[in-house]
């Protein structure tokens, strides 16, 4: 090979590849015009990259989801790790303050006073006495009332059970006074409030169980899966090693084994 | 599966969707994280198996990749590609494991094996004449790499199959790019004389 060729033989990869700089490029497309053995090394290495680049990606065996690991995060756990000392002061701190929480919880008082809602511990402040009105409503039972029915029904139910309340309070416009009305409509919002915040929790809450199940349903086959596959792998390298079965046994007892584990993904 | 068809349901190619979806894991929402999953998925799937050439590593190193990359996604810094740290992460898990198997293992072990195992796993299709050709080229492909230094797989790896540029391979392999082209060329040398008698059949 001529020294000239050689040279070119270190451009032809890279010009293949983009990386020759112009003058470098036209050098070699004038040798490859004139010199056959370069012309076809440069088309030896157009196949190879060519076959390089044109593989098609096969499709994943599996997903590759990952789940938040419990063991990082969990108050409980660190609670395991703390010392005693710290353990005891924890557990002290948390009973105090769980049973000063539940102390204010039980004294707490809501109530709401002619469209104003009144919050406070132990007893409140005396009622102002009512003013003259036209129709006795007792606010505090429809709202017990529309809560509990409220809770009873879906949440659909729910929605509508409301509109038909406003549209009613709508109809009896006229025979109810204003603070009333007021007194009323508070108590159908407080209501809406307090469902919206239920609603939520449990779809909070039924979203998360089912998702702990699926991902325990999830962790337990993979986790199968690999002891499968490396129940597998381990006896293919065995088998590789003392050569003590014939190929043809060794494919049959991968296929069985493989279809195994396909099977338990299903 | 109903989880699957949830998550794919959302599922869009756009970038910015990516950034929310980075932004998000790294408030430490998995089901984020499991969007860039499905996003990654194969071409890490099939980095691993090219890089290992055997599909239960490549499937075990898969979803190593993808643990490590939740659990260290605060470190991943965004001024850098999600795509180009989720690389160094997968390359580098590869390269972990071929320099921990035994000298001369991946040579020596029955190398049509694992194509076999891989094309026993592909969904069945029409078997036109073309497919079955491409499909004995990508087992000459993959047998051939098997071939080349770990170091200089990688590089291969990221510049045929994952289409990377040599900057943006400099990048996954922390490397300048003239060690990139270097090992580039000499993996290339290679190929040329595992595949360069071969006609490419495009
Ligand atoms: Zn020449």
């Amino acid at each position: 090979m001529a020294a000239t060729c050689r040279e070119f033989r270190n451009y032809i990869p890279r010009a293949i590849l983009g990386d020759l700089s112009q003058e470098e490029q036209k050098a070699l497309d004038q040798h490859l015009a004139e010199c056959s053995p370069c012309n076809r090394e440069h088309q030896t290495f157009g196949n190879t990259v060519r076959q390089l680049g044109s593989g098609l990606d096969v499709p994943v065996p599996r997903h590759f989801f990952v789940y938040p690991e419990e063991s990082h995060s969990t108050p409980w756990r660190a609670f395991l790790r703390m010392s005693r000392a710290w353990q005891a002061a924890t557990a002290t701190v948390l009973l105090v303050f769980g049973f000063a929480s539940l102390l204010a919880v039980s004294r707490l008082q809501v109530r709401s006073e002619d469209g104003a809602l009144v919050i406070g511990f132990g007893r409140l402040p005396e009622r102002r006495p009512p003013a003259p009105q036209i129709m006795q409503v007792d606010s505090s039972a429809l709202e017990a009332k529309i809560l509990k029915a409220a809770a009873e029904r879906s949440r659909q139910d729910n929605l509508e059970f409301l509109r038909t309340l406003r549209a009613e309070m709508a109809r009896s416009n006229k025979a109810i006074g204003r603070e009333q009305r007021a007194l009323l409509e508070q108590a159908i919002s407080n209501v809406e409030l307090r469902m919206g915040q239920l609603v939520s929790t449990t779809a909070y809450d039924l979203e998360r169980k089912t998702d702990r199940s699926v991902q325990d349903a999830y962790r337990k086959v993979s986790l199968e899966r690999a002891r499968d596959m490396a129940a597998v792998d381990n006896r293919i390298k065995l088998l590789a090693i003392n050569g003590e079965v014939k190929s043809t046994q060794t494919d049959a007892i991968l296929a069985t084994l493989l279809q195994v584990a396909e099977l338990r993904m299903q | 599966m109903l989880l699957d068809q949830g998550l794919r349901g959302s599922l869009s190619p756009d970038r910015d969707m990516e950034s929310d979806w980075v932004a998000a894991s790294q408030r430490g929402d998995n089901r984020a994280f499991n969007q860039l999953v499905l996003k990654w998925e194969k071409p890490i799937y099939n980095l691993t198996l090219r890089m290992l050439h055997d599909p239960g590593e490549a499937e075990d190193t898969t979803q190593e990749v993808f643990l490590a990359a939740f659990r260290n996604i605060r470190r991943f810094r965004k001024d850098s590609r999600f795509s180009t740290w989720l690389y160094r992460i997968a390359v580098n898990h590869c390269l972990s494991r071929l320099r921990r198997r035994p000298q001369g293992v991946h040579l020596s072990l029955d190398a049509d094996r694992p194509e076999e195992r891989i094309a026993s796993r592909l969904p069945l299709q029409e078997s036109h004449e073309g497919e079955i050709l491409s499909e004995e080229r990508q087992s000459r492909v993959r047998a051939a790499l098997q071939f080349l230094q770990p170091d200089h797989k990688a590089v291969l790896e990221l510049k045929f199959f994952q289409d990377l540029t040599f900057e943006e391979i400099a990048a996954v392999i922390e490397a300048p790019v003239s060690t990139i082209k270097s090992r580039l060329y000499a993996g290339l040398e290679v190929m040329r004389y595992r595949l360069g008698a071969f006609e490419s059949d495009i």
